[in-house]
Formats: structure tokens, sequence, C-alpha cells
């Protein structure tokens, strides 16, 4: 078979200035797929991480707007509610204005029992954090991303929050370092004092951004949430109340419906490419049916050569495909480095193996009708058409 | 070496080509037998249905009336499966225009067929060797045609059609396209062909030069055989 072997790859690369067209589509095509599987888990990792036990009780005017700290004990009286942990919003960047961090003030405590979902290295450096009012947890992702490690200082300027001392910038200690119990887990971010940010800051004493709320059962989550929006209907500051999946779905419903868009790009991609391959294909099988011809009177069976244009065009999506999702694994690393929004990227075994499926589908969709003229066509006519 | 037996025969042949009132004749109750180990040249104008003949020989095209039956065995009642089979062993083809595929040497032209019959890659490589030698070609085994003269390229394209040693070796005006010296080349190969292996050789020309290189020639007009066969040094042999 070396003889068909050499023909297929011949044929492949003889109308070059096609081929590489061809492939260039190709590797386009799969260079996106590539990255919008990756960032359409990206922006599906807050709703797939969100527990069903937890609310989020905002001011329902904005989540940009804050919500009196008093609300904390009025929520935890609401029958259901197991536990409230205060937010706030530091809004900071570490050395660079475009370096962002997810910085947020919590109490340490509250914050680890509310996310079991994060695991720390150690009993001793999560005391540590406790004790230390200037210490933060920063996120495993965040860290790596910054090159921090436990023990460092870190200076953070706060955009939003001056200190009562003067100046935006506040310097932590990092007291430990935690990690997501799975793939899904949002590592992004690092927790600071509550208390110690609402004493230093120079403003907004007394507010918080928002309430994190465990309820007893998940199953009363939304009654839950009504209660607690109705008890403040009529106070200063209105709640919503959510359960974190409905929270992060709103708030990607703001965004955009970032699923739809893939999919519809996705679809367009592959509706494109069927175009592009089979036109390519066609024309060159066109071009070739005194050779197909000729194949026949050697004794080759109309099937044998139906495959070879299968097998020729499989080479080709494979080549220009593989090329282009290899491009996209290459990409994710820079994505992560370089943009703070997909800083949890990552690529998954599972997207190879949707673009392999791709590639054979393209490949097979394309080959039918050339594979069928190759295989079903008049003999003696096309061999008259002589080269 | 020469039999009695036929190699070819062909009865009552009818072929037409279109539908209706577009339909053309092309043979017309046509029967004809070609012995064992025979060179036999069919001759006649353009359309007369010289080609048409050789593809009904070959299996490449099916009449629409009328048997084909080669070395005893009829080929109208093979499946297309059967038919490539049957080509694959026992028939070789050698065109006009030389149809060698371009993107191959011609050693890997030569082996093509080949890889129906034969699985290991030596032994091919061995095989379509010899069979460039045999052509005068041992010197051109890694060139593609588009390297080769024309004259190279008809000799490549009889390389291939007997290296899987076929009885019956069908050519379409194998000489149409050459200069006089690389046509006497070919037609003496096809000669020695006949001699030395007991080929038998069935050729459609217009050439009445190369003609004169077969044992017999047959005439075909208006889709049917000719009155003036002409046997040369054998029995005149026509239905």
């Amino acid at each position: 078979m070396r003889e068909l072997l050499a023909l297929t790859l011949a044929n492949v690369w003889r109308w070059r200035l096609r081929a590489i067209f061809t492939l260039a589509t190709l590797v386009v095509a799969f260079t996106v797929l590539g990255l919008m599987l990756p960032i359409e888990r990206v922006f599906n990792m807050g709703v797939k991480v969100a527990n069903a036990d937890r609310l989020i009780v905002a001011n329902k005017a904005s989540l940009m707007q804050s919500l009196p700290q008093r609300y904390q004990e009025r929520i935890a009286s609401v029958p259901g509610v197991a536990s409230v942990v205060r937010y706030a919003f530091f809004g900071a960047f570490y050395q660079e204005p475009t370096n962002g961090v997810l910085a947020l003030a919590t109490d340490p405590k509250e914050f680890v029992a509310l996310m079991p979902e994060m695991k720390f290295p150690s009993p001793k450096e999560l005391q540590d954090w406790y004790e230390d009012p200037t210490s933060i947890a920063v996120g495993r992702t965040l860290a790596d991303k910054n090159g921090w490690k436990v023990g460092d200082m870190v200076p953070l300027y706060s955009v939003l929050y001056p200190r009562k001392d003067g100046g935006n910038s506040w310097t932590f200690r990092i007291a430990t370092i935690f990690d997501g119990r799975d793939a899904n887990s949002n590592t992004q971010s690092l927790m600071l004092h509550f208390r110690y940010f609402d004493d230093m800051r120079a403003y907004g004493q007394g507010s918080v951004g928002w309430f994190n709320v465990r309820v007893a059962d998940a199953r009363q989550a939304d009654a839950v949430a009504q209660a607690i929006d109705t008890l403040f209907a009529n106070a200063g500051s209105a709640t919503h109340s959510a359960t974190e999946e409905a929270f992060t779905q709103e708030f990607m419903r703001q965004v955009g419906n970032f699923s739809l868009m893939v999919v519809l790009a996705l679809t367009a991609v592959f509706f494109t490419l069927v175009l592009v391959v089979a036109n390519s294909l066609s024309e060159s099988v066109n071009s070739r049916l005194p050779e197909f011809a000729l194949l026949r009177t050697l004794g080759f069976r109309g099937r044998t050569l139906a495959s070879l244009v299968l097998a020729e065009n499989l080479l080709l999506c494979l080549a220009g495909g593989g090329a282009g999702a290899l491009l996209a694994v290459g990409a994710i690393p820079l994505l992560r480095r370089y943009s703070e929004m997909l800083a949890s990227i990552g690529f998954w075994w599972q997207d190879l193996a949707w673009a392999l499926g791709l590639l054979v589908a393209v490949a097979l969709l394309t080959s039918l009708a050339p594979a069928w003229r190759v295989w079903r066509s008049p003999l003696a006519a096309n061999l008259g058409r002589t080269a | 070496m020469k039999h009695d037996q036929p190699a070819v025969e062909l009865v009552g042949l009818v072929k037409a080509y279109g539908r209706g009132a577009a339909l053309v004749p092309v043979l017309d109750n046509l029967s004809m037998t070609v012995r064992r180990g025979e060179f036999v040249a069919i001759m006649g104008p353009s359309g007369s249905g010289k080609t048409s003949l050789l593809n009904l020989m070959g299996g490449l095209d099916r009449p629409d009336a009328g048997q084909v039956r080669i070395d005893g065995r009829a080929l109208d009642g093979m499946t297309d499966t059967e038919l490539a089979d049957w080509r694959a062993r026992s028939v070789g083809f050698v065109f006009q225009f030389y149809n060698l595929i371009p993107v191959l040497s011609a050693l890997d032209n030569v082996a093509l067929p080949l890889t129906l019959s034969c699985p290991g890659a030596a032994e091919r490589r061995a095989r379509a060797s010899a069979a460039l030698e045999l052509v005068g070609l041992s010197h051109r085994l890694g060139h593609r045609p588009q390297m080769m003269s024309g004259g190279e390229q008809q000799r490549v394209a009889i390389a291939r059609a007997i290296v899987a040693g076929p009885g019956l070796l069908l050519c379409d005006e194998p000489t149409g396209d050459l200069d006089r010296r690389s046509g006497e080349q070919v037609l003496a190969l096809l000669r020695l062909l006949v001699q030395r292996s007991g080929t038998t050789i069935v050729m459609v020309t217009h050439d009445a030069h190369a003609a004169a290189t077969a044992d017999r020639i047959v005439r075909v007009d208006k889709g049917a055989l000719a009155a003036d066969a002409i046997d040369r040094g054998l029995e005149t042999h026509h239905a």
C-alpha cells in the first residue's frame, strides 16, 4: 500500500495554493474552536460551582450599591438561615493598573465555614490568617499568576478605598494560599479581614457590598430569599436575594448569553468549513476524474477509490484542524497570563475530543459527494477526458 | 506462441449513446473473435466505434445487447466489483495519452496495479523495475511523467499494463501522440510482448503503418465490421 499512501499524500499537496487556503481555513476555524470551548467554560464556571444552599443578598438597585452592616443580624434571624457572611469589594490592582486583583473583604472564620470547596494547606496557616488582621488568604491561581508565596508582603492599590491615614496603598502579608477542591473552583481571588478593612478605610464604615447566606435546607432557598427581601422591602436599602446559581446566571445574562453565542459561532464556523472544504475537494476530485477512471481500469474497486478520497480529505482536515487545535492549546497559557477575566482558563482533553469529532464529521460530510462521484461515475466516459 | 482457442469473442454487440431523438448508434450487431496470442489492429474512421469496441472488451462499458466473452468467460454477468477484480488479473490497457499519474514516479506508476495482487512492497518494486527494464527505462525509475518524453511515457504505460502479467492487452491509439521514431519503438515493444509472452493484443489505430505491425487488421465502419479485414500470414478470422 506504499504506492497508495504516496498517491494520497501527493494528492493532498498537489495543488499547493488550494491546499494552503484550505489548511489556513481549517487552522483558523479550529483555533477559534479550541479557544471558544475553554472560554465558554470559564464563563459558566461560576454557575457550575454555585451551591444551591447559598444565597447572595445584594442591594436591589445594583450590586455596586452597598447595604448596611446591621442587616446581618436581621438576616440571621430569618427562619431557615443557618449563617450569614458579609463581603465588600476592595477594588485593587497590584503594581500596574492593568493587573487587577479580585480582593474581597470578609470574615475569615465565617468564610472558611461557608466555602467548603476551598482547600487550605494547613491549620497552622489558617490560624495565622485568623489571628493577624493585616494578613490575607490568596487563591492559588492568583498567587501563581503574580509569583506570590506565603509570607510575602503584598502592596495593593485600592481604587475604591483610601486609607484613613491617607493614600490608597494597602500592604498585606500572605498568611495562606488556598486551592479549590476541584477544577471548577475559582481561586482567582484574595480575602482580607473585613474588620481591619472597615476600621482602616477612609469612608464607608458600617456598609457591606453583599451578604452570603447559607440556608439550612437547600429546598427552602427560594422561600428564604423571598422572606429576606420581604423583610427589607420598605427599608432604606431594599434587597435582592437569590441563590448563587440564579445570581450568577442573572449576572451572565447581563454580559450576554455566552453559551448561545459560542454555539452560534461554532455552528457558523462548522458550516463555513463544510462549504470551503467541500468546494476544495470537489474541484480537486473533478479535475482528477480521468485518473480515478484509470485506476478503475487497473482493477481498483469503486469503494477503494472512494476510500482514497476520504483518506485524502481526512488527512487534510486532521493536518489543518490539528494545527489549529494545537495553536489554541498553546494560546491558552498566554490568555491565562494576560487576561484577568480568563485567569482560570484551562485546557481539557474533552476539547480535543470535540475538535477531533468535528474534524472527522467535516471530513466525512465533505467527502460524501466527491467519493460517490468517483465510485459511481461512468468509467469509459471519464477515461475519455484525458489529461 | 499462438493457440487456436479464442481469447476474445464478441457476439452480436449493440451499443448506442444518448436517448430518444439524440440516440447515436455506435455498434450494430458486431461480432468478431481474436485468438490467443494474436495481435489484432482495429482500424476505421473517427466515430466508427473502435474505442467503444475496446471499452466493451475491457469491461469498461456494457453493451446494450450481445455478449463479450474473454477466455470463455462472459463479462455481462459480472458485477462491477467482479469486473474490477477481473481487470486487475486479466487485462492491461494502454491509452493514447498515456494516462500516467503525474504525482507518482515511473516506478510507482508501474507498481500501482500490483497493490491489488502483490502484498510485498519489495516484490512489487522488483516486478515494476523488471517491467520498466523490459521497456528500456531502467534508468528512469524515479522520474515523474512530466520529466519524460512522450515515447518514454508511453513505454511506462506499457510497463504498467503488463506488470501484472495479463493475457490480454488493449491499446487505444498507442502511437497516436508520438513521433514516428517513438511510435516504432512502442510498436516493436508490443510485437515483442506477443512473441515473448504470448500476450493477446488488440490495438485501435488510425495509422496504417502501425496497423501493419499486427497479425491481422480488422476494419470497422459505422459500428460494424467492414468486409476488408486483412490477415497478415494468418487465416482471415471474422464472423
